[in-house]
């Protein structure tokens, strides 16, 4: 079709009402002038008049064929269908409200899952030539990919970046504790000089870096920054910032909300010359971590700027380590706020969910296929008209499934409405544990990258549920083109049985999400309820940076703090390393078990409140050379089991590096063979009770083996403090303190409790994600039994009054009813629980750590699951019971 | 004594009686009747479809003004790209009407020769 037609043809379909005006004007003339001229000729007006019209026709049918002739014909069939399919629906608000909600739920929880992950990887943060943004990847030989490069090799692009691009910037991300009356985490960017020229992002107060001014020690705050630091104050410009102990001054608020290029939102910005001069890092020439990103130049492209970049390659893959070689530069477009790693990554963290809603999905799905079935099935005698009258099974198929369509409209309206109000929310939610940490998110809304694939999805889902009941319904009328026949087959023939395959479907796809939300749910639990056997409120774990003599020696001047311990590991933030621990019992006889190897000093102990349970604890004086170990319980009791451990010696085991890699991912559970060489010799002084210090989703810490040390021996990386109380100046206080002395580390002060809520807020969102899919895939399956037993005890009504009439108990009636159902249930189940069984083991391949096996998941929530879908049954069957017999058998059947 | 239109030759009559000059559906009508001496009959009706069609195609245009006996009335006029078609439909129908010709005018001789 030509442009030109195209355009009438638009024309007259956006103006229909001028096209049938003119339409009757034209043949009302038609009429007008030819009864003129046979008046002329002597017959009287009314008789002229008659003569026009019989010679002109069926004006009717002329007026089709003209509107058949400009196109406009198909469209009146559509027209007429979808007014028709309305008004089916106005007639059953029940069934088209049940059907729009129950696919609105998960489409709306794909909307969600798809808008998070659209904001990231789609929405690009407020920069100009945006169509134009470039990010250079450097690779290996082997095609390894580096998003980063080193700080010489960015300032060497930098200096000369090719023809092709406009321009290039680097940028480093760093986390400074900004100090003040309390600590913040400084989420920030070091930039280089002319970075805010290259974005094109101005100041909207004050200025934003120029390359050659002379403002050293400036911080640019982005809008989030200047909120969050300085609550929005207009005098900010001037104004002193600690950012890691060091003194800046703000120069400028960066504008357009521009809060740097990454998925959490900075708070500021430093130019790289004086954060390097200020936070000198001894590594920073083997180092990658510099980005660099530009433009393409106006009439160039990628592969060109890649061209020219492969000569500046040599030089830079010279100074390269081997194992970091460089093989060459790419250049990527950028869009959203990933890189091609994070996002690989954030779509592997999304799939599980993905799964779960495309299980829901399909559960929606042959919940309305099943509503919709019963629909078209007592619509069967008015098929078999229309098939008989000659409606094509096209026809017949467009017209039923019309009114799915319509369903599917509407439910993607209502999911859209869902998705903009719960976006906010549901981030702020998922995200919760990063908020936590005290970052800040970047702003969400929804935008139009999500509303396609959302009506692609319930395009296919209507599809589904309206297409494949329409086949089967037209199936037969037009084979039988007989409205009787056709409705005989509805009830004995393909109807039931695909009716039967559906609720199967659904209760198996259920079953599976429930009993994988049963296991997410226990995990948690045991997360939650794992005691810890101490009390964490007042106590801060630090990182003992390089000098931890002089470290502790100025916190013990601190009033704030009440007692230091020290540890190989903060607890609660990591796993120590596990080792073979062997014992030479009684009998001669070796019996090893995988423990972890914590060495403490004597405080570490006293500040967790531990007791020994026998003998002693380690003292003061005993350091890393001592011959000694203290037992947890667990420990001791695996070892002697039923013996005193006291005065008993155990070997500790090297084990190759593959045992190791076992042992990380098994835990204490993990076979070890106890066969590397010996590592040292100690005796058991004392055992004291288990605690948990680890990761609480694998419970407490199992058989520890404590050793001796002391603060400033190597392995004792990490401090513990007693605070006074938990006040945020008291932390600053310490973090003060640590800055003062060592001002290029970060020691990190991390209350414990912080700590507890960091392992546990994952756990806890991922068990409500988890168990609001389950939920409503229960609540969707339930109802969806409910109907079809109670469409089952309406189709057979009249056969059901029969036999009460002759006699049978109305028990039995109801056992009769609930026959098929049960069969369902239990077929479902037999489904959906060996499909959860082999999924759970797949997933344990990844981690031996989790909870596999929770007998309120595997049993409970399928017996649950169970009796809701019984019950759902037994209502309407029941109902069945109260059939009056004489009634049902005067109805027509 | 009076023929219907062959069929698929409706809009060809139309659109050459639409080239002798704008006029209005029924003065189409009786244009060609005339002009085939009265021989032609078109159905009444069946004109219009056929010129909506030709105005959808691009073939003809119209516009509205008022006729002779002072009604407002739909005139159609033939485009350029009309013209065009009106000149390889003519050419085609004469071949056409030759080859018919030349088969029912052949006698056993000229086939054979």
């Amino acid at each position: 079709m030509s442009p030109l037609r195209l355009l009438r043809w638009l024309r007259d379909l956006l103006d229909r009402r001028r096209v049938e005006r003119e339409l009757d004007a034209e043949l009302d003339f038609h009429l007008q002038t030819r009864a003129d001229q046979l008046e002329a000729e002597g017959l009287a007006r009314a008789e002229a008049l008659r003569r026009a019209r019989i010679e002109l026709g069926m004006l009717e049918l002329h007026r089709d064929d003209v509107r058949g002739a400009r196109g406009l014909r198909a469209l009146e069939h559509l027209r007429g269908d979808l007014l028709y399919a309305l008004r089916g629906l106005r007639r059953s608000p029940l069934y088209a409200l049940t059907a729009t909600v129950v696919l609105a739920l998960p489409l709306a929880a794909a909307l969600l899952l798809h808008a998070i992950y659209a904001v990231y990887a789609y929405q690009s943060p407020p920069i100009e030539r945006v169509e134009r943004w470039v990010q250079l990847q450097g690779h290996s030989p082997e095609n390894r990919a580096y998003s980063r490069f080193t700080a010489e090799e960015a300032d060497t692009l930098l200096a000369s970046p090719p023809p092709a691009l406009a321009g290039l910037y680097s940028q480093t991300h760093f986390s400074q504790p900004l100090l003040g009356g309390q600590v913040q985490r400084g989420m920030g960017v070091a930039v280089s000089a002319d970075y805010f020229q290259q974005i094109g992002v101005g100041a909207r107060l004050g200025r934003v870096f120029v390359p050659d001014a002379e403002d050293e020690m400036g911080v640019v705050l982005s809008e989030a920054g200047w909120a969050q630091l300085f609550d929005r104050a207009p005098d900010v410009v001037g104004q002193p910032l600690d950012i890691g102990g060091q003194r800046f001054a703000v120069i400028g608020v960066a504008d357009r909300g521009y809060d740097g290029s990454h998925p959490i939102a900075q708070l500021l910005f430093v130019r790289q010359r004086d954060y390097r001069a200020v936070f000198p890092q001894p590594s920073d020439a083997a180092e990658l971590s510099h980005e660099v990103g530009g433009f393409l130049a106006a009439d160039a492209d990628i592969g060109l700027a890649e061209q020219q970049l492969q000569a500046r390659v040599q030089p830079l893959a010279a100074r390269r380590p081997a194992d970091l070689a460089l093989a060459g530069i790419r250049v990527h477009r950028a869009e959203g706020r990933l890189n091609a790693g994070d996002r690989e990554e954030m779509v592997l963290a999304s799939t599980p969910a993905a799964i779960a809603i495309l299980l829901m999905l399909l559960v929606a799905s042959a919940n309305l296929a099943n509503l919709v079935l019963a629909r078209f099935s007592s619509r069967a005698a008015e098929l078999g008209v229309r098939a008989a009258l000659g409606a094509s099974r096209a026809r017949l198929l467009l017209q039923l499934w019309l009114e799915c369509g319509l369903l599917g409209l509407a439910a993607s309206a209502l999911a859209l409405a869902l998705g903009a109000l719960l976006l906010e929310p549901i981030h702020a939610r998922v995200f919760s544990l990063i908020a936590e940490m005290g970052i800040r998110l970047i702003e969400v809304r929804l935008s139009g990258h999500s509303v396609l694939p959302v009506l692609m999805l319930a395009l296919l889902c209507t599809l589904a549920f309206g297409l494949l009941p329409a086949l089967v319904v037209t199936r037969r009328s037009r084979a039988s083109g007989n409205a009787q026949q056709l409705g005989q087959a509805m009830r004995g023939g393909d109807a039931p049985r695909l009716r039967g395959a559906l609720m199967v479907t659904q209760i198996a796809a259920s079953c599976f999400l429930l009993v994988v939300a049963g296991l997410i749910a226990a995990n948690a639990r045991r997360t939650l309820e794992t005691p810890l056997g101490y009390a964490p409120e007042r106590l801060v774990g630090l990182s003992a940076g390089s000098a931890p003599e002089r470290l502790v020696a100025r916190l013990r001047e601190l009033a704030e703090v009440e007692g230091i311990g020290a540890s190989n590991l903060m607890p609660l933030m990591g796993e120590p390393e596990r080792v073979a621990a062997r014992a030479v019992l009684d009998d001669g006889s070796a019996r090893s078990l995988a423990a972890q190897l914590r060495p403490a000093d004597a405080a570490w102990f006293e500040l967790l409140g531990l007791a020994p349970l026998r003998g002693r604890l380690l003292r003061a004086h005993e350091d890393s050379q001592a011959p000694v170990a203290v037992l947890s319980r667990s420990a001791a009791e695996r070892l002697w089991p039923g013996a005193d451990p006291l005065g008993r010696s155990l070997d500790l085991v090297e084990e190759p590096d593959s045992a190791q890699a076992r042992l990380r991912l098994a835990g204490d559970r993990a076979p070890v063979a106890a066969s590397g060489a010996l590592r040292r010799r100690v005796e058991i002084v004392g055992v004291v009770p288990d605690i948990a210090t680890g990761f609480l989703i694998s419970g407490a810490d199992g058989p520890v083996v404590y050793l001796p040390a002391r603060i400033g021996e190597a392995g004792l990386g990490s401090l513990l403090l007693r605070l006074r109380d938990t006040r945020p100046r008291t932390r600053a206080a310490v973090y003060q303190a640590c800055i003062a002395l060592t001002p290029n580390e970060d020691c990190a002060p991390t209350p414990l409790t912080d700590a507890l809520r960091i392992q546990r807020l994952p756990v806890i969102v991922a068990a409500e994600i988890a168990s609001g899919l389950g939920a409503v895939a229960l609540a969707i399956s339930c109802f969806g039994l409910y109907g079809l037993v109670a469409y089952g005890v309406q189709q057979r009504r009249r056969e059901l009054g029969l036999r009460l009439a002759l006699g049978a108990s109305r028990g039995r009636l109801i056992a009769t009813v609930l026959r098929d159902a049960r069969r369902q249930i239990a077929l479902g189940l037999a489904i959906g629980l060996p499909l959860a069984f082999v999924l759970t083991r797949l997933l344990a391949q990844l981690t031996d750590r989790i909870t596999l096996f929770d007998p309120l998941a595997f049993l409970g929530v399928p017996l649950l699951l169970a009796l809701l879908a019984a019950l759902a049954a037994y209502l309407p069957a029941r109902a069945s019971a109260r059939i009056d017999p004489a009634e049902s058998l005067r109805a027509e059947g | 004594m009076a023929q219907p239109v062959l069929p698929g030759t409706l809009e060809l009559l139309a659109l050459k009686a639409v080239s002798l000059g704008a006029e209005h559906g029924l003065g189409l009508l009786q244009r060609i009747q005339r002009s085939s001496g009265d021989v032609l009959l078109v159905e009444q009706g069946a004109l219009y479809p056929a010129l909506h069609r030709l105005e959808a195609q691009g073939l003809v245009r119209c516009e509205w003004g008022v006729s002779d006996n002072n009604r407002r009335a739909k005139y159609y006029a033939i485009t350029a790209a009309g013209r065009r078609r009106l000149g390889e439909d003519t050419r085609q129908w004469r071949q056409l009407v030759e080859a018919m010709d030349a088969v029912l005018g052949a006698d056993a001789g000229s086939l054979r020769a």
